[in-house]
């Protein structure tokens, strides 16, 4: 397979932009960048296309958000922005005169104009990926790396896929018999959105609605938490036990981006551990693990609660602190947009009450009463 | 006769009413279940094994967050209770009788929110045959006050003495009539809410007819005139029958 071309438009000029791409593309990963700065409207749209078509099926296009502030050689600058070439770009992917679709990624020099761009939400949906440059892209370029391929391989396979006119259910790597249960909304959902509307759209729709929120897939944190494992303290048992898991793991478009569990074979997997094997929510993370290290012949240890006198029948991860959390202890949290396929979501009343990461969760407004007496108690 | 269901489309009947029950509680702006989850394992779980003669599924720890009531002792100890209510379920594709269930245990564990005080109240399907009867009423289907959960704080009850009679004879529950069940008895307003959405009422309805209204009319059948068809079976039901 060829390398994934990435054409970055830029309007920085330093050697900053070289090293950062430098950094992603790194030895023995199969991405490359273009670096350019951004011209004028009329030609940088067929400019992309005609790149978008050398490559077919192994590109995309990383834009900075902010392509109007420094000037060209000439002393030009251009009067847009990257999400304005972003919505030119998609609508006419819509129209199908770019075809194959191909991933959009954002990325930003820091933190306030991404800001900027947050409080704009129209422009959300026409990236795939959002980065900060002094942030993911510095501190963990493999990572960006592996997403930025997946991307670009997601988009083709989706394509493919479409030609095939396969079913939702093979897309994901689903049978035909687990079109049923807790998948059969979202199925439903994706059948309608290949159908009628344009790729990028189909891939929001697995990438914000099904990989990156917790509910019928599950990331690795959240799998250990339910799991009762403390990954930090046992890495090579915890591997090991990954590899029991492999079953269960997503095999869908972007997969190899965003590692992900099907939440409902993880079920599937534990209850084939013994005869009677208890239910997950109903023993702590000890007996949990301690079943796991018995029928495994593994030596997991087992996560500690947020707080000494926390439940460790964990079953969530605290929105503000990303530790495992029995939802016994928490409170929700607004969740906007909120699918029936996703997960309740909630803040540990110990965050909570210390305000941690505060600008990351807001409580729900139906547990809002019960906060107001816990704070209660701490003013007595 | 009504045309017998195969197993598969049982269970997705099964699961299908576990999930609507999921969305109704997930959409409840009440928001008195604080874990609907719990409801798509289950489901999940009824689903598996397809092709057996057998369904069954548990409802693992779904958690309800509800005002304390008054006149409660010991007396302000504390905000609101923390209920968790465990059923396991299992019952029969093939089973010609009017009562599915095979296995029944649902546990009710109320604990105050700071967790010191512990109440409990344990239901279910009699295990063992009329020959190892015991002498003491044990109807096939019965709530005793106690249960698992108080074993872990015999040491401190006080002077409480707790029994495993009364068995108190009631209608066997799934999942939503265990659940109907808390609210009508720890969260009114919920409970007068949920009534009146139609998915919730629909689900409630054709539960009580499936398995509350073979439960009744077998009772009732009693005093029906005539030969007794199965007066051990009714009596399984309800000992004090004479």
């Amino acid at each position: 397979m060829p390398d994934i071309k990435y054409l970055c438009i830029d309007d920085q000029k330093d050697r900053t932009v070289d090293d950062l791409l430098g950094g992603v593309s790194n030895k023995g990963r199969s991405i490359v960048f273009e670096r350019r700065t951004p011209v004028e409207i009329g030609h940088q749209i067929p400019q992309i296309i005609s790149e978008a078509t050398a490559n077919r099926n192994a590109f995309g296009l990383l834009l900075d958000l902010r392509l109007d502030t420094e000037a060209d050689s000439n002393g030009d600058k251009v009067p847009y922005r990257g999400p304005t070439l972003a919505q030119e770009l998609r609508t006419r992917m819509a129209e199908g005169e770019i075809v194959p679709a191909f991933p959009i990624v954002l990325w930003t020099i820091d933190e306030n104009f991404l800001k900027s761009f947050c409080k704009d939400e129209t422009s959300h949906d026409l990236f795939d990926a959002v980065y900060v440059k002094d942030g993911l892209i510095t501190q963990q370029p493999e990572a960006v790396a592996n997403e930025m391929i997946s991307l670009a391989v997601g988009y083709r396979v989706l394509n493919e896929s479409k030609q095939k006119k396969l079913s939702a259910d093979k897309i994901l790597g689903l049978e035909a018999d687990d079109n049923v249960g807790v998948h059969a909304a979202f199925l439903d959902e994706l059948a309608d959105v290949l159908d009628h509307r344009p790729d990028h759209q189909v891939v929001q729709l697995l990438l914000k609605q099904l990989i990156q929120v917790p509910g019928l897939l599950v990331d690795e944190v959240l799998v250990a938490a339910r799991l009762g494992v403390d990954v930090n303290a046992c890495q090579s048992a915890w591997e090991q036990l990954k590899k029991q898991l492999d079953q269960a793991y997503y095999r869908g478009p972007f997969h190899e981006g965003w590692g992900r569990w099907w939440w409902f074979r993880v079920e599937d997997w534990w209850a084939t551990l013994s005869e009677k094997q208890p239910n997950l929510r109903r023993i702590s993370a000890e007996e949990r693990v301690q079943l796991l290290n018995n029928r495994l012949g593994l030596d997991l240890v087992a996560a500690s609660p947020i707080c000494e006198t926390y439940s460790s029948k964990y079953y969530t991860l605290c929105v503000a602190t990303g530790q495992p959390l029995d939802p016994v202890d928490g409170l929700r949290v607004v969740q906007r947009d909120r699918k029936s396929w996703h997960d309740t979501q909630y803040v540990s009343v110990h965050a909570a009450l210390n305000r941690i990461e505060k600008k990351a969760w807001r409580i729900d407004p139906i547990d809002r009463e019960r906060f107001d007496r816990f704070k209660e108690d701490l003013e007595v | 006769m009504a045309k017998r269901l195969k197993p598969d489309v049982i269970k997705r009947g099964i699961a299908a009413d576990l999930l609507a029950l999921f969305k109704v509680l997930q959409e409840d702006k009440t928001g008195v279940v604080v874990n609907p989850e719990v409801l798509t394992s289950a489901a999940n779980q009824a689903l598996r094994g397809s092709k057996d003669e057998s369904w069954s599924y548990e409802v693992a720890d779904l958690q309800l967050k509800v005002d304390i009531p008054q006149k409660v002792f010991p007396a302000n100890c504390g905000k609101w209770l923390n209920i968790h209510i465990d059923l396991d379920l299992k019952g029969s594709c093939s089973d010609k009788s009017d009562d599915c269930i095979t296995d029944l245990v649902l546990q009710i564990k109320i604990e105050t929110d700071t967790q010191q005080n512990i109440c409990s109240w344990h239901f279910d399907r009699h295990i063992g045959d009329s020959s190892d009867a015991p002498d003491e009423a044990h109807p096939l289907y019965h709530f005793q006050h106690g249960g698992h959960a108080m074993k872990d704080i015999h040491g401190s009850l006080g002077r409480t003495l707790l029994l495993p009679a009364p068995r108190l004879a009631f209608p066997p529950m799934d999942a939503i009539l265990s659940l109907d069940f808390v609210l009508s008895n720890f969260a009114g307003q919920s409970w007068q809410e949920l009534r009146n959405e139609s998915t919730y009422t629909r689900l409630l309805k054709e539960s009580q007819m499936r398995h509350w209204r073979p439960y009744i009319k077998q009772l009732a059948s009693w005093w029906d005139l005539g030969p007794k068809k199965d007066s051990v079976a009714i009596q399984a039901l309800w000992p004090h029958l004479i």
